[in-house]
């Protein structure tokens, strides 16, 4: 390895850019070529010097119109980042309307007369398969409908309002409890 | 990220004004160090100083660095060259004006008058200092992003354009100079650091 390339991992290594395993290559490499070993220690000492040469006591402060200006600019930040901490909640609220979604597909009644959907046989089967579950469980439903349909008397089973549907429901569970 | 600039930005941005404050103070001294140093003891400095955190706070919507003091050199860098350019047209005007004035490359690679200079002091701080101020722009600037701020070369490439090894590179020509300068200055004192 050259010289050139030494230097560059010694530079490397005070920037915190060398891995480790290069790290203690060069140290090997330092412990057999003091010169090499001069270069870093004439490299931290330049820095080290160069660094103090400033003082805080030298630097000005900022000035009366630009912490005007600043501090104006805080105000407004807060509108400028309106968006940006909007972007963190894209994803929670489109997480919300897709559960959204799913609870009022899954809670929907089917219109009676409406035609079935029938999923393309050409598809694979992978995709269909959360559509499946869902068959499943209107079917379910039906069944239990047609159940309860068959329970109650005859006089009621053809076309029930809403609340006489409702009140043979409750009657029927309390009678079952 | 440091974790106090993390944390001063993220009070900033929940609207604590306080926390620019702690943030300016945390980040004055390197960044005013580099500017001054860049442009040689221009009185313009100050200026840019100013004008970097003007910036800064106006785009911090912006801020996508790992280090702060990193994007405020960025911006320091931009306006120092935009500044440069200007001082260029207007050099190019005022040497149009006078037949027998320096060239402008040559006027340009000068370094402006530096008290540190005028002072005859053996003083090693103000050795290095003539020495950085004499270095090329693109060296210095590594140099001074090196040892003011300690913006790591993968991002020092990335303020200045080049590859990684170019700035690399640029940062052992300056070491090599400086190195030259410090053992100089430790013979004439005999100071050994």
């Amino acid at each position: 390895m050259n010289t050139n390339k030494i230097e560059q991992w010694i530079l490397l290594r005070q920037s915190g850019e060398l891995s480790p395993r290069k790290c203690r290559q060069l140290d090997i490499l330092l412990a057999r070529h003091p010169e090499l070993q001069q270069f870093e220690n004439d490299l931290a000492a330049i820095s080290l010097v160069s660094r103090e040469s400033t003082t805080t006591a030298d630097v000005p402060q900022l000035n009366g119109a630009t912490r005007a200006r600043l501090f104006e600019a805080t105000e407004q930040a807060p509108a400028t980042l309106r968006f940006a901490q909007w972007k963190f909640l894209a994803p929670l609220a489109a997480a919300a309307l897709l559960i959204l979604g799913i609870s009022l597909a899954l809670h929907r009644t089917p219109t009676p007369g409406a035609p079935i959907a029938h999923t393309d046989a050409a598809a694979p089967a992978a995709e269909y398969a959360w559509d499946d579950n869902l068959e499943y469980e209107l079917d379910n439903l039906q069944a239990v409908l047609a159940n309860l349909n068959a329970d109650l008397p005859q006089a009621n089973r053809q076309t029930p309002d809403e609340d006489t549907l409702i009140r043979e429901l409750l009657e029927l569970e309390g009678a079952r409890i | 990220m440091d974790t106090l600039e993390h944390r001063w930005l993220n009070e900033y941005r929940a609207g604590n004004a306080e926390a620019l404050n702690s943030l300016i103070e945390h980040t004055r001294r390197p960044l005013y160090a580099f500017i001054a140093k860049m442009m040689e003891g221009h009185p313009d400095a100050d200026e840019i100083f100013q004008e970097t955190w003007i910036r800064a706070i106006q785009n911090i919507h912006r801020y996508r660095e790992a280090k702060f003091l990193s994007w405020l050199f960025r911006i320091a860098h931009n306006l120092i060259i935009d500044r440069a350019r200007k001082r260029a047209r207007l050099t190019s005007f005022e040497q149009a004006l006078t037949e027998n004035s320096q060239p402008l490359a040559e006027r340009l690679a000068e370094p402006a008058p530096n008290p540190a200079e005028n002072a005859a002091s053996s003083d090693l701080q103000a050795h290095i200092a003539i020495a950085v101020s004499q270095l090329p722009p693109e060296q210095r600037e590594v140099f001074l992003l090196r040892t003011e701020g300690d913006v790591p070369f993968k991002e020092i490439a990335r303020i200045q354009g080049v590859s990684i090894n170019t700035a690399l590179a640029r940062m052992q020509y300056a070491v090599h100079k400086l190195r030259s300068e410090l053992r100089g200055n430790t013979i004439a004192t005999g100071i050994d650091r």
